[in-house]
């Protein structure tokens, strides 16, 4: 196939429409005279970021570490939890609901509770990226983990394949789409989760939650609180993209998912 | 490896039932000899896949045995293949690595494996796919691929569940002869279950009509024209003649159940 053009058919709509959506921004504050409190320009926001990077990137940097944490233990542990459900029919019937149930809480509930287990600093915000990606993560692999195509484990039974090779060469590759679709949602997730704890805490200086929590105490700050968007996310795309190139890289040969699309 | 022999088959007053269910398959009894290609049409429901299952220990019998060289199904699977009709590849796996599949399963693997993959690709004709990913394959590739891999252990027994169903004629014809060419080359048994009434009488030299409720052997045909047959064998009058005869079989168990 053509890789020229795949590219460029691939990256000129967006930035096509990207520059028509900050011309209507522009457009709307001039025609209904909007002020900068309410909705700055998008100059005003990047100058913003300009203004507040002392802060702002390390900050971002805070932010992205706890998320990358909780997050990393979400895949991890949601990988595990996985396998433990996928192994007994019944261990799933009795646990998963469960664990549907844990991710009803509301990052609200969470947070105080949080706070209190973990003491205020960066542990509870991880506890809570790590609560919010934790599910996706679960379920998806699960999912993955029990429906093996039957004609393959039957395939594997007349091989004589033993129990682990049915493991390692059937059931986890065949998994491995699913694991990363749900991997992907974490890394969404995850950043949200840590700017949402930071900004309900309110405990954790040098985060983005906590400078959104200054920032919007200030209405002369609009354009500042944009930028917080903004920053957050960039840190949000280099969570989704680095997942988004891990998962092209392991199904880009084979799998339906990594064809010439997404 | 394994011995380079076609397997006997004896199947004695087999009987399947599944739990709350009816008798899907009832006293059959069938002995193949060593070589014999056996195919097995009937109308949807006879049983003729469940008879394929329990051929292969996937399923255990509700009356009666079915044995392959005097032995268990299910303690001669080094002896036997099973070709579903699906290709059920490992999408994960190139072409070369989906065929060598059985010699990395097993619970006593040998490590000086001379592997016959790449041969095996060649007599199926798809030496230069050998490192493409099944995706990259069509169908008929994909069945080729299938069939390679059956073959990689030198069955005794080749059981084949309708494998070219879903292909078109063309291809499914060539694949037809291609199994026939490669059966001149490793001597197995086969069991064929098919919906094509022509597709057996080309295959096997002895074609089982099934009844269903329950399924059971309604009668048989010998195709006695020798091996290897051709493409051309499809044109003559004999083999149109047990076609007819095939058909017209097919069509009263139909009339009868």
């Amino acid at each position: 196939m053509n890789a020229t053009r795949t590219n460029s058919s691939w990256w000129w709509p967006p930035l096509i429409a990207g520059a028509g959506l900050l011309a209507l921004w522009y457009a709307v504050i001039a025609i209904f005279k909007i002020p900068t409190f309410l909705l700055p320009m998008p100059h005003e926001v990047l100058a913003a970021v300009w203004r507040e990077r002392a802060s702002l990137f390390p900050a971002a940097l805070h932010t992205g570490g706890s998320a990358l944490v909780g997050f990393a233990t979400a895949v991890v542990g949601g990988a595990l939890v996985a396998l433990l459900l996928a192994s007994s029919r019944w261990l799933k019937a009795a646990l998963y609901p469960w664990v549907l149930v844990v991710q009803m809480i509301p990052v609200v509930v969470l947070v105080p509770i949080f706070v209190i287990w973990f003491h205020a600093g960066l542990r509870s915000i991880t506890a809570i990226a790590f609560m919010i990606s934790f599910f996706p993560v679960v379920a998806s692999t699960t999912m993955g983990l029990i429906s093996t195509d039957r004609g393959l484990l039957e395939l594997f039974t007349i091989l004589e394949a033993t129990k682990a090779q049915e493991i390692f060469r059937l059931r986890l590759p065949y998994a491995l789409p699913y694991f990363l679709s749900g991997v992907k949602i974490a890394a969404t997730l995850a950043p949200i989760g840590a700017i949402s704890g930071e900004f309900l805490a309110g405990t954790t200086p040098d985060s983005l939650g906590y400078l959104l929590l200054i920032y919007r105490s200030d209405p002369g700050k609009m354009p500042e609180v944009f930028a917080i968007a903004l920053v957050a996310c960039l840190l949000g795309f280099v969570f989704v993209g680095a997942v988004r190139w891990l998962s092209w890289a392991l199904l880009h040969q084979w799998h339906e998912s990594e064809q010439s699309g997404e | 490896m394994t011995a380079l022999r076609a397997a006997s088959v004896a199947i004695e007053s087999l009987g399947k039932r599944f739990p709350e269910g009816p008798d899907v398959l009832a006293n059959i009894t069938l002995t193949a000899q060593p070589g014999d290609f056996v195919a097995l049409i009937g109308p949807s429901g006879c049983g003729k896949t469940t008879l394929l299952r329990l051929l292969a220990g996937l399923t255990p019998p509700s009356a009666g045995a079915v044995t392959l060289d005097g032995i268990l199904p299910a303690e001669a699977r080094e002896r036997l293949a099973f070709i579903f009709q699906e290709p059920t590849l490992l999408p994960w796996l190139t072409t070369r690595r989906n065929v060598e599949l059985p010699d990395h399963l097993g619970p006593k693997l040998q490590e000086n494996q001379s592997s016959r993959g790449q041969e095996l690709l060649k007599l199926v004709g798809l030496e230069h796919a050998a490192e493409q990913y099944p995706r990259q394959l069509s169908g008929g590739m994909k069945m080729r691929v299938s069939l390679a891999r059956a073959l990689m252990r030198q069955p005794g027994l080749l059981l084949l569940d309708e494998p070219f169903a879903a292909l078109d004629e063309m291809t499914r014809n060539r694949l037809n002869e291609d199994l026939l060419r490669l059966r001149e080359q490793t001597p197995f048994t086969a069991f064929f279950v098919t919906h094509s009434v022509s597709e057996a009488v080309f295959l096997s030299n002895r074609v089982f009509v099934l009844a269903a409720n329950p399924g059971r052997i309604a009668g048989e045909i010998a195709v006695q024209a020798p091996y290897p047959r051709t493409a051309e064998w499809r044109e003559s009058v004999d083999y149109q003649r047990l076609v007819t005869r095939a058909t017209a079989m097919l069509r009263q168990t139909q009339g009868a159940a």
